[in-house]
């Protein structure tokens, strides 16, 4: 399967890099770059941009998980933000909670790279064929 | 001296990226309306904004009217937010309308809004925040 996270625009921007994937937990790692354009006046990440890094990490899980055949379309997605977001190198966390046919419940979290904690979500999406098959 | 709010004018990177353009700020509702348009970069395989990156929208009008309701005083530290996304966000041009629902001393409540250009809502949002000021006022 084709499994190439930095092919989309989106992934780019946020220096998305796939790691690996657990299939005992369905947890998927992979690392960002969060870039200067995501900063605000304050130094860090504007707070809803840092939803980019963990719906990423959502998707990828469950896209893995089905070995790429689906992807999620997130109906909704809900994230606190526990530290501030610094420009430079994340690792973030996604699983698969619950896939069923018609719903899936994803979560993530979003960390430094000394394991620190910055960010958490979890989503409810619906499962749709993969738009980005076939390229 | 004249200046316009800081609120009109006030370009981060962030703000810049999306191309945020300031409308207007209605005082009795504490509404503020931003026009934003999505850069290529945020776009996913489906050809529409990146789910989470929607959050990018909606977190920045929260904040405009936050700063706008405050006479460009404070500004949200966002502690939770809980999006719906109702319908693709495309990358053409979006009108946000962000509202203060209280604001307290300690916690802000917000929501957001995004609609395209026929008036259909795209998204939206709720924020738990904390009030904070806002950095580098007063230069």
């Amino acid at each position: 399967m084709s499994f190439d996270p930095t092919a989309n625009a989106h992934a780019e921007l946020m220096g998305a890099q796939y790691v690996s994937f657990d299939e005992d937990t369905q947890t998927l790692t992979m690392n960002f770059c969060a870039p200067e354009v995501f900063i605000t006046p304050r130094g860090s990440v504007q707070g809803g941009l840092v939803a980019g890094f963990l719906d990423e990490a959502m998707g990828w899980a469950y896209t893995k998980s089905t070995d790429g055949s689906h992807s999620p379309l997130m109906i909704e997605v809900t994230f606190s933000l526990l530290k501030p977001v610094p420009q430079g190198p994340l690792v973030a966390k996604g699983r698969v909670v619950k896939a069923g046919r018609r719903v899936i419940y994803l979560e993530a979290e979003l960390f430094l790279e000394d394991g620190t904690m910055l960010a958490r979500s979890t989503s409810t999406a619906i499962p749709t064929e993969n738009p980005g098959l076939g390229k | 001296m004249g200046d316009a709010p800081i609120f009109t004018t006030r370009r981060s990177p962030s703000a810049e990226l999306m191309g945020s353009e300031f409308v207007s700020f209605d005082e009795e509702t504490k509404t503020a309306t931003v026009r934003y348009t999505p850069p290529p970069s945020f776009a996913s395989p489906r050809g529409a904004v990146q789910g989470g990156l929607i959050g990018g929208f909606l977190d920045e009008v929260m904040g405009t009217a936050l700063l706008a309701a405050t006479d460009g005083k404070l500004l949200p530290l966002n502690l939770d937010c809980n999006m719906s996304f109702l319908r693709m966000v495309p990358l053409e041009t979006i009108t946000a309308t962000g509202r203060v629902i209280k604001l307290g001393r300690r916690v802000a409540f917000l929501e957001g809004e995004l609609h395209d250009k026929d008036g259909n809502l795209l998204a939206r949002a709720t924020s738990t925040a904390m009030p904070t000021a806002v950095p580098g006022a007063g230069q």
